[in-house]
């Protein structure tokens, strides 16, 4: 069976307790390194925890906030789903066949040299200032690493488990939710969890450039305002909900889909 | 199912497998060839190759390594296409005959536990139910197992469930792919112990494939040894049930067999 040797012995694997725990002194070593390098360099000018937090507060109650939130996520979201159809497809075509390997091979090893920054110039060249700018330009960044987690996933489908299917005569509808979906599901978790974080930031960066609204373009903005706590600012009120997604969302669907393994003392998670 | 495999139905049969008054599930294979297009050129696993199998009978195919016995069963379940030939079945209803599968690994869906794994085969199935599925696993001493997932099961209990899964879609034969090799030998023995006494019960033609000579004998009313590219050998074997491997017949019996087998190189 190719699950059956995924576990780590018990031993090594923390309780819950533990895990709060470390996920809690990892978090505070982060602000300790933050504030000490605020304490360390010139002269007050880079905003430590304190600073940001009070700038976000502000930011937050100003109400600014949602207007451009709500743009970068919306574009994020859009640039992300683009990659993930283009992505998702050459990546079961790399996976099924050689001609699909063979086709997709160089597109996407291209696309991965490719900076993000240069695809934000390229598409603000072409499309101009607006929505299609930033989300074309995420799309084509994140694609190739869609593409390159889905293929392994599909690659790693059991195919004695297909001919097994076929044997009892199983439909292609019932094979793809019974079999290939779940099999492919951790493939599918990690690209939507790297698709998101990558397009986010490849998003912010393309915003510079191709858009006059959005988390990225505000930060920038203060940035070249010297209001260095209002560009942190409005990072940090962008990761903090990028975290409430993930452990709202992800997590909890992650949770629910590989249930299986948990019960089965898999330990992965 | 492969397109020169027939279908032949048995109309006065219509109230389930009656025991030994049907040819439901009888096999008739006819002139099969088969050859694989490979780098080197083709090559030709088996050609020509004709037997029928008697419904209800226990009939195993012996050959070393490589002979092509899985490739024979793959034609038989319509898994692979054969270059020539064909293969029809004798059904009960007017309908396809049913084959249940049983691999050399167990092929459980491992994110499915033990009774939706049996679910997962029932699809046209209407009528279906909970109870069915752990009714078999019952026949199989998996009472305690039905929701269990199969990376909790111990290997032996896995294969189980892959027999379980066959019999469950009350098939009129059995296609067994050494189902037993992978397991120690305590475990196979008892399985072999269950699949007899559900094959006596239940009246199943089973067509089984192993490379273990004295595996066919305890299991087998009749030996095919395929080599060479043909059937060479055809051995019925007439011990009573339950057989005893210590038996002096037995090992009779098992001489005769290994010298034929090895007759042939
Ligand atoms: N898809 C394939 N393509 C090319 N050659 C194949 C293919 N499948 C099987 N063969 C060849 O056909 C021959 C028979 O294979 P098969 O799997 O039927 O052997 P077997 O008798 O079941 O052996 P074993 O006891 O090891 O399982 C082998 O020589 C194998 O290399
Ligand atoms: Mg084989």
């Amino acid at each position: 069976m190719s699950t059956s040797n995924r576990s780590l012995p018990t031993p090594l694997r923390s309780t819950l307790g533990d895990k709060w725990a470390a996920a809690l002194i990892s978090g505070i070593l982060g602000l300790a390194a933050w504030w000490l390098v605020t304490v360390i360099f010139p002269r007050g000018l880079f905003p430590g925890p304190v600073e940001t937090v009070n700038a976000s507060v502000e930011l937050l109650a100003s109400g600014i906030v949602w207007t451009h939130m709500e743009a970068t996520f919306f574009r994020t979201f859009l640039g992300f789903i683009g990659a993930f159809f283009v992505g998702g497809a050459l990546g079961v075509a790399m996976g099924i066949n050689n001609f699909g390997e063979h086709f997709s091979t160089p597109i996407i090893i291209i696309a991965l040299s490719i900076p993000g920054i240069a695809w934000a110039a390229i598409t603000t060249i072409i499309f101009g200032f607006g929505v299609a700018a930033p989300v074309v330009a995420t799309a084509v960044t994140v694609f190739p690493y869609i593409s390159l987690r889905i293929w392994k996933g599909v690659e790693d489908i059991d195919p004695n488990l297909i001919r097994m299917s076929r044997s009892f005569d199983i439909s292609k509808a019932r094979l793809l939710r019974r079999m290939i979906l779940p099999s492919i599901a951790p493939a599918l978790f990690t690209a939507v969890r790297f698709g998101l974080a990558i397009s986010w930031k490849i998003e912010t960066q393309a915003e510079i450039f191709a858009s006059n609204s959005g988390v990225g373009y505000r930060a920038i903005e203060a940035f070249s305002r010297y209001q260095y706590d209002t560009a942190m600012a409005w990072a940090a009120v962008f990761v903090v909900i990028v975290f409430l997604l993930e452990m709202a969302v992800l997590r909890p669907l992650e949770r629910k889909v590989f249930a299986y393994r948990k019960e089965a003392d898999f330990g992965v998670l | 199912m492969a397109s020169e495999v027939q279908q032949s139905t048995e109309s006065d049969d219509s109230a389930g497998i009656a025991h030994g008054t049907s040819t439901a599930g009888a096999i008739h294979v006819r002139n099969l060839t088969k050859e694989f297009d490979t780098e080197e050129g083709v090559e030709r696993v088996f050609e020509d190759v004709s037997f029928d199998i008697e419904p209800g009978s226990f009939v195993t195919l012996i050959g070393r390594s490589g002979s092509g016995k899985s490739t024979m069963l793959n034609i038989i379940s319509g898994v692979l296409e054969p270059t020539a030939g064909r293969v029809d079945f004798e059904a009960t209803q007017d309908s396809d005959v049913t084959l249940g599968h049983v691999f050399q690994s167990p092929r459980l869906l491992p994110w499915n536990t033990c009774v939706e794994n049996i679910e997962y085969v029932h699809e046209n199935n209407p009528e279906y139910t909970r109870e069915l599925a752990e009714e078999y696993l019952d026949l199989v001493g998996l009472s305690n197992h039905y929701d269990k997932y199969p990376s909790q099961l111990s290997g032996g209990q896995r294969q189980r469930v892959g027999i379980t899964r066959a019999l469950s879609i009350d098939p009129e034969i059995l296609i067994m792919d050494e189902p037993f090799s992978n397991l120690d030998e305590i475990t196979a023995e008892s399985l072999r112990e269950e699949l007899i006494s559900i094959w006596q019960k239940l009246g199943k033609t089973v067509f089984f494939v192993t490379h273990d000579i004295t595996e066919a004998i305890e299991l087998s009313d009749r030996i095919l040894m395929l080599g060479n590219g043909t059937i060479f050998d055809d051995m019925s074997i007439d011990l009573e049930r339950p057989r005893d491997v210590d038996s002096e017949e037995f090992l009779k019996v098992r001489q005769d067999a290994i010298n034929r087998f090895h007759s042939v190189k």
